[in-house]
């Protein structure tokens, strides 16, 4: 298997390689066969998200407000064949960037008025795919400050040029794109801190950014108070009528939200309490059915499961209903799992105890734990597949007597059943009134 | 040999023969031992090999295999990166919970003299911890240390490192007075040293730092005054003390006090934000699992 994580200590990206089976944590267990530090510009330019565009492109959004598109190469690696398995080992080299993304001065006069107890900092809260090409495929960038910039990458002449940007109300912690059919509309929705659900049109040239809908509040809580809002993350379903969208909205304050653009009054069809001990949670990934984007290809609230994690050290995976269905991983996660990737297969969790963790998605059973040495804030899995071990001496030793048996065992069946076929042919075959 | 392994049936005669045999065994270890000082004495490799050859088991090196142990650093020291920069010395706000009581207000008189460029702040109803952190991050002090008082016991230690954390919470026990310490000095104003025992691990390493980074990093070497802090089984222990040099080869000790017990629950990224480790009651069922 083959990852890439955003470490946030050096500020760089590494890459692991390892078989399933790997942890680092038991001295006995398999080790991962190699770990590099790539690109590091230190913890103020540490990177915030990763894209994965070609084989050999990527796109990092670094802290410090700049995108970069970096080349990668791979190289074989020189390793004792007798002891290790051969691999190759990837070469990055920065090729374009482009900076100054951010604006810190809108989340400066929004930090006195945030329930956060530190000073919000600006970062990059997405970076996808968002219109596919052969030569020059679109992203979107969008930051907390509310800057959404729309992202042209040749990959030709392995450049990147800003399309347009694009101002929205801030702080945003999601802009998901609307990506469960084919039209040429780019729906987005965003949202974030006592910053409701809005959903938004983007032109087909990417020129104009249009309003469309606007969630409203729940109504004042059973003691007449006004609860608040702060949505973390957002995923469509698939939507039924055209022009209406449904949506779940997971909040700060670990509630589930089920929303359709056909409701009258705009508030949530539905607003169910995840977690009842004021547990906060931070990400939605759901699993199983879903689009390129983590969007559920289905219409049905009930049907989709989905993971959150807390802001404490669990990760949880809960029903459509807001069911808990279990916890992964319990109790060996120790730090808030600021990163969940959910691949067809795996489940990779990565966070602030330095670890990275997959998991098998059929049985949630742990398949590769690894310290990584630094916080990871991005993880990409690039193959899934498992290095051949070279055999040790014991296994060589083993083999070739199996093998020496087999051959031992094969020659005398052979010569039973010439033995065999010779008695046959030799006795003389009766015959019998029917013959004559 | 036991008692009754003696098989005789008459007790005091039992026990007479016993004490008679411990004390011939003792004797024997006795003489064992002086002939075995002397011989080591006239020869100290020999005690080297047998301190290399007997190292008794012991909970701290049977503990359990951690990863994170002997591994380098990644990257600069993660928040505490700002301060290492720069030249600036510490500046500490050192202050309560709310509604505090007298025992608060000795600990943090205790408090003052170990810290070195510290103010204390009366804790006032209406602030929250958000705005103390703004007026502090105003008037350029580097952190905030808030003593949790609770029932009239002083029962943890909170310290926020600005401007953007991360938040440590210990809890504080065994605490001494300096007055109850027999033959205790008076400690001077000098900057002490700081001396920072086992702190291996890459969160022990994090801890660390945020000792190292309370204290100037240019101790006054005439005070001869040393903070210890020494990391055994997950709990720090604070000393204080001072030194004398006897002669060129004897050192003197002096405590200074205070003497408290110090055990990490939570660290938190931020000030107050995600927890990056928080310690579960779980934890202490594994005896040979330490995480500093």
């Amino acid at each position: 298997m083959r990852v890439l994580l955003a470490s946030d200590d050096s500020g760089s990206l590494k890459e692991i390689i390892f078989n399933r089976g790997t942890n680092t944590s038991i001295k006995t267990a398999l080790q991962p066969f190699h770990i590099d530090i790539h690109l590091n510009q230190g913890l103020s330019n540490r990177i915030d998200k990763i894209y994965h565009v070609s084989d050999s492109l990527l796109l990092l959004a670094r802290h410090s407000g700049s995108l970069e598109l970096v080349s990668s190469k791979r190289v074989s690696k020189d390793v004792d064949e007798t002891n290790e398995p051969k691999y190759d080992v990837t070469e990055f080299e920065l090729q374009d960037l482009i900076s100054g993304l951010f604006d810190q001065s809108v989340l400066d006069t929004l930090s006195s008025k945030s329930k956060k107890k530190s000073k919000i900092e600006d970062q990059f809260v997405e970076l996808y795919l968002i219109k596919k090409s052969a030569k020059n495929p679109i992203f979107l960038a969008a930051t907390k400050s509310g800057n959404v910039t729309i992202i042209e990458v040749d990959l030709h002449s392995t450049k990147i040029s800003k399309i347009a940007s694009h101002k929205i109300k801030a702080p945003v912690e999601f802009v998901t794109l609307y990506d469960l059919d084919k039209s040429d509309k780019f729906v987005m929705a965003y949202g974030g801190e006592e910053n409701l659900v809005r959903l938004i049109e983007l032109s087909s040239d990417f020129k104009e950014i249009s309003d469309i809908w606007a969630a409203k509040n729940v109504p004042f809580d059973n003691i007449g108070l006004r609860v608040p809002a702060w949505d973390v993350a957002l995923r469509f379903l698939e939507s039924e009528k055209n022009g209406v969208y449904n949506f779940i909205t997971i909040t700060k304050y670990a509630q589930l939200r089920k929303y359709s653009t056909n409701a009258e009054d705009c508030r949530p069809v539905k607003s169910i309490t995840l977690l009842p001990k004021g547990e906060q949670l931070n990400s939605c990934k759901i699993i199983g059915d879903t689009s390129p984007l983590g969007n559920f290809q289905s219409s049905n609230f009930d049907e989709l499961e989905f993971l959150a994690a807390d802001s404490r050290k669990d990760v949880y995976q809960f029903n459509g209903k807001g069911r808990l269905l279990r916890k992964i991983a319990k109790g060996d996660i120790t730090g808030f799992a600021s990163c969940i990737a959910v691949t067809d297969k795996y489940l990779l969790q990565g966070g602030l105890d330095r670890y990275v963790r997959i998991f098998d998605l059929a049985d949630y059973k742990l398949l590769a734990k690894i310290f990584t040495g630094g916080k990871v804030s991005d993880i990409i899995l690039l193959e899934d597949n498992d290095l051949e071990l070279p055999l040790t001496e014991k296994q060589l030793k083993m083999k070739k007597k199996k093998e020496a048996k087999r051959s031992i065992v094969e020659a005398d069946e052979d010569a039973e059943n010439e033995d065999l076929w010779n008695k046959l042919e030799s006795k003389k075959r009766k015959v019998s009134k029917n013959d004559i | 040999m036991a008692v009754d392994e003696l098989r005789i049936k008459n007790k005091q005669k039992r026990q007479k023969l016993f004490a008679e045999l411990k004390d011939q065994h003792n004797k024997e270890r006795h003489s064992m031992r002086r002939t075995r000082a002397k011989e080591e004495r006239e020869n100290p490799e020999l005690k080297e090999k047998r301190l290399a050859e007997n190292v008794p088991d012991t909970i701290d090196n049977l503990r359990v295999y951690d990863e994170t142990m002997g591994q380098e650093v990644e990257g600069e020291m993660d928040d505490f990166m700002k301060f290492f920069n720069g030249t600036e010395p510490p500046k500490i706000l050192l202050t309560t919970n709310v509604n505090a009581k007298k025992k608060a207000y000795e600990f943090a008189n205790i408090l003052i003299e170990v810290f070195p460029n510290v103010t204390f702040v009366k804790r006032k109803f209406g602030y929250k911890l958000k705005e103390i952190s703004e007026f502090c991050n105003n008037r350029n002090y580097t952190d905030i240390v808030i003593i949790n008082e609770d029932k009239k016991k002083v029962t943890g230690l909170t310290f926020i490192h600005l401007p953007e954390g991360p938040t440590f919470y210990f809890k504080i026990s065994s605490f001494v007075e300096v007055e109850k310490i027999v033959g205790h000095g008076r400690p001077t104003s000098h900057i002490p040293e700081l001396i920072l025992n086992n702190f291996n691990t890459r969160l022990g390493k994090t801890v660390g730092k945020l000792f190292q980074s309370i204290f100037p990093k240019n101790p006054d070497f005439e005070g001869r005054q040393v903070i210890t802090l020494h990391n055994q089984r997950d709990y720090i222990f604070f000393r204080r003390h001072r030194y004398v040099f006897r002669n060129e080869e004897k050192v003197g000790l002096q405590e200074l006090g205070p003497q408290f017990t110090m055990k990490l629950k939570r660290l938190q990224r931020g000030i107050k934000e995600e927890t990056e480790w928080e310690h579960k009651p779980s934890m202490d069922k594994e005896k040979k699992k330490f995480n500093l």
